[in-house]
């Protein structure tokens, strides 16, 4: 029922960049010069390292280097070796993961707050905010000295005698690599859910129970359908950003758990073979432009994202 | 007088409010309010905004929660419950249709609430689409809709729960007149078709005068007049409602004279006799009510009333409005009903001006 109502939800709205494209196309030929500054960026930092990373991929690697000759080895040994695509794959789960995961730390938090009166509603959004005024890796640091042999929850199972000695499963494996993520993340899926639940009209729920419907009632059948455009943006987001994690996998994950994001970094900096490496990026590209494209064909993500709403 | 006569013989009353009170921080919405509503009656709150009316509608329908004092629905104290408990249901003031629902899930939405049969949701759905004549409209969306088919989206969607009482809070407010007085003809229809009890709340007098079986006037937060609508537009009881209700003249002065329910007031030397609201006493000072329409022109040659002089003539659609300055100075406005040749009196015409005492109503001030 909630993907019903998001199909017509999008069927009822005009892509942007797919309706009425002549007319655009018009003015864009008469006041292109405008646009300039705006495509020279797209160019210099989009294109260009795309297209760079591109050619690179069907240069030839030797022991010294790569050489600037044509070859499809590179993506042979991709499709041909288990280890990259195995790391694809888990990859595209962990990020699956991280992603449901946030949602659901997310959203009773987003639903809390957009409930909230004026007074609390905005020291919530401040304590919400205030972890994201440091930077990314820090973050993701910080979980060391929590989650660590001697770090602070094993001081605490300690302290409280749940544990004689300290336990060793709290990291370097996914699910610490999960903790990291979530926490990472949890601003990118909290905004958009948030923003969705603090427009909606109070007087719903007032009609939902003068109805009939009980507050979990209500819930599922007015506020949750209403809030779905936030939660598939927030849920695009995050799933985007897992799929190229680097340094929550390398910080807190073990062997097992590294991401695609780190051999691909391996290449660049320890194997030294830039081409397998430009090539193992495409190829993430491509993953993750299927996956997205997949997603909007099915959900209409690319209406949330263009930002038509109304 | 009849405002006492409430739930006179069998039955109970289908909403009795016992003494509610209400404050939100320093203001009191509601004082000390009583009332009791007629099963199967139209009643109206008719006041200003912020005079305590949709606090209490809100208090009936269980979204507000009364400070001190009772409500009983069908008899049944219905103290703390809240709205999904009560078996009432309100129209909004802004309608809070549910975007994400088709027209026919809006109206089905609290059926599936009491778990009633599909193929019965069914049944009533296209029964209500039928009363309220959008039966073609079952599979819209509700923003595909024009402001009185979602008006009447709305009302389809309270009434098809057959609730023991139907609460508007001002829902015809954003609809422009003509849809209105369309949509007042609907309601009373559908009111005369079902036969439940509707409590209206509005700001709009007309709206209140047309539609209601009873209307109760509220001011800072109490009932001030409760009646039938030709009994409070004829017999105000005190300047508040006459002012809210019509248009009148208001002549300040003194009783002259004042017996059981008739009266005199002396205003710029000048007698005006009528009936009295409530005891007076001589010599103390009083306002005369006198509506517009109940002010008659007479020609100069008449006998009857005061002499007077015309001083202003405004065309006003249907009527015109005559303002005159009378003996004593006094500046009095006639309404008297347009006629194809147009009106009679012209600026600076000598005219009397005269009344039937039963029009006039003396106030205490």
């Amino acid at each position: 029922m909630l993907l019903e109502y998001y199909s017509t939800y999008r069927n009822t709205r005009k892509l942007p960049f797919v309706a009425g494209q002549s007319a655009p196309q018009r003015r864009a030929s008469r006041g292109g010069w405008l646009l300039a500054p705006a495509m020279a960026w797209l160019f210099l930092f989009t294109i260009v390292p795309v297209a760079m990373m591109l050619v690179l991929s069907f240069w030839t690697s030797t022991a010294y280097g790569i050489k600037a000759e044509f070859t499809l080895d590179n993506y042979r040994t991709i499709f041909g070796e288990p280890v990259y695509l195995s790391t694809f794959a888990r990859t595209l789960r962990i990020a699956a993961v991280t992603t449901a995961l946030t949602l659901v730390v997310a959203y009773p938090v987003a639903l809390i707050v957009s409930r909230a009166r004026g007074g609390w509603k905005a020291i919530a959004l401040l304590f919400i905010f205030l972890p994201f005024w440091t930077s990314y890796v820090v973050r993701s640091f910080l979980w060391l000295p929590m989650l660590g042999r001697n770090g602070l929850i094993n001081f605490l199972l300690i302290k409280l005698g749940i544990v004689t000695r300290p336990v060793d499963w709290l990291i370097y494996n996914e699910g610490a690599v999960y903790v990291g993520l979530v926490y990472a993340y949890m601003l990118f899926m909290f905004l958009p859910i948030y923003q969705s639940l603090d427009k909606q009209d109070r007087k719903l729920e007032e009609a939902a129970s003068d109805l009939g419907a009980t507050p979990a009632r209500t819930f599922w059948r007015v506020i949750l359908p209403l809030s779905l455009p936030g939660v598939f943006s927030g849920c695009t987001m995050v799933f985007m950003f897992a799929c190229g994690a680097y340094v929550t996998p390398q910080l807190l994950g073990g062997a097992s758990s590294l991401m695609a994001s780190n051999v691909i970094g391996s290449q660049f900096q320890i194997s030294n073979n830039w081409a397998l490496g430009s090539a193992l990026s495409i190829t993430l590209m491509v993953i993750v432009l299927f996956c997205f494209m997949l997603g909007s064909s099915r959900l209409g993500l690319l209406q949330v994202l263009s930002g038509s709403r109304r | 007088m009849n405002a006492s006569s409430t739930s006179a013989g069998a039955g109970v009353s289908a909403v009795s409010v016992q003494h509610v009170t209400k404050r939100f921080n320093e203001t009191t919405a509601l004082d000390g309010v009583s009332l009791e509503i007629r099963r199967g009656e139209f009643f109206s709150l008719l006041g200003p905004s912020g005079c305590g009316k949709t606090t209490l509608l809100r208090i009936i329908g269980g979204f507000e929660e009364a400070d001190s004092g009772e409500v009983l629905i069908a008899g049944r104290n219905v103290g703390a419950d809240p709205p999904y408990r009560r078996r009432t249901n309100m129209i909004f003031q802004h309608l809070a249709l549910f975007p994400h629902l088709t027209v026919s899930e809006n109206i089905a939405f609290g059926l599936e609430m009491k778990k009633v049969s599909r193929t019965e949701i069914d049944r009533k759905v296209g029964d209500i689409l039928k009363l309220v004549r959008l039966e073609d409209y079952g599979k819209r969306k509700i923003d595909e809709l024009s402001g009185g088919q979602k008006q009447r989206v709305a009302i389809a969607r309270a009434l098809v729960n057959e609730p023991e009482v139907l609460l508007l809070d001002e829902p015809l407010g954003a609809l422009d007149l003509q849809l209105r007085l369309q949509m007042h003809d609907e309601l009373k229809r559908i009111h005369r078709a079902i036969g439940s009890t509707f409590i209206l709340v509005t700001h709009d007098q007309t709206e209140a005068i047309t539609l209601s079986d009873r209307i109760a006037v509220m001011n800072a937060g109490q009932i001030v007049q409760l009646g039938t609508p030709a009994d409070i537009y004829s017999r105000p009881i005190n300047r508040f409602v006459a002012n809210f209700i019509g248009h009148a003249n208001f002549i300040d002065g003194e009783v002259a004279a004042a017996s059981e329910n008739k009266g005199e007031l002396r205003a710029g030397g000048v007698i005006f006799a009528g009936r009295t609201a409530g005891a007076l006493r001589s010599g103390q000072p009083a306002t005369a009510v006198l509506r517009y329409e109940h002010l008659r022109i007479l020609p100069a040659s008449s006998s009857a009333g005061l002499s007077a002089v015309v001083e202003d003539v405004a065309f006003h659609g249907s009527s015109f409005r005559v303002t005159v300055r009378a003996e004593g100075g006094i500046r009095l406005v006639s309404e008297i009903a347009g006629s194809e040749d147009g009106v009679q009196v012209k600026l600076g015409d000598a005219v009397r001006v005269d009344w039937r005492p039963e029009s006039l109503t003396i106030l205490d001030q």
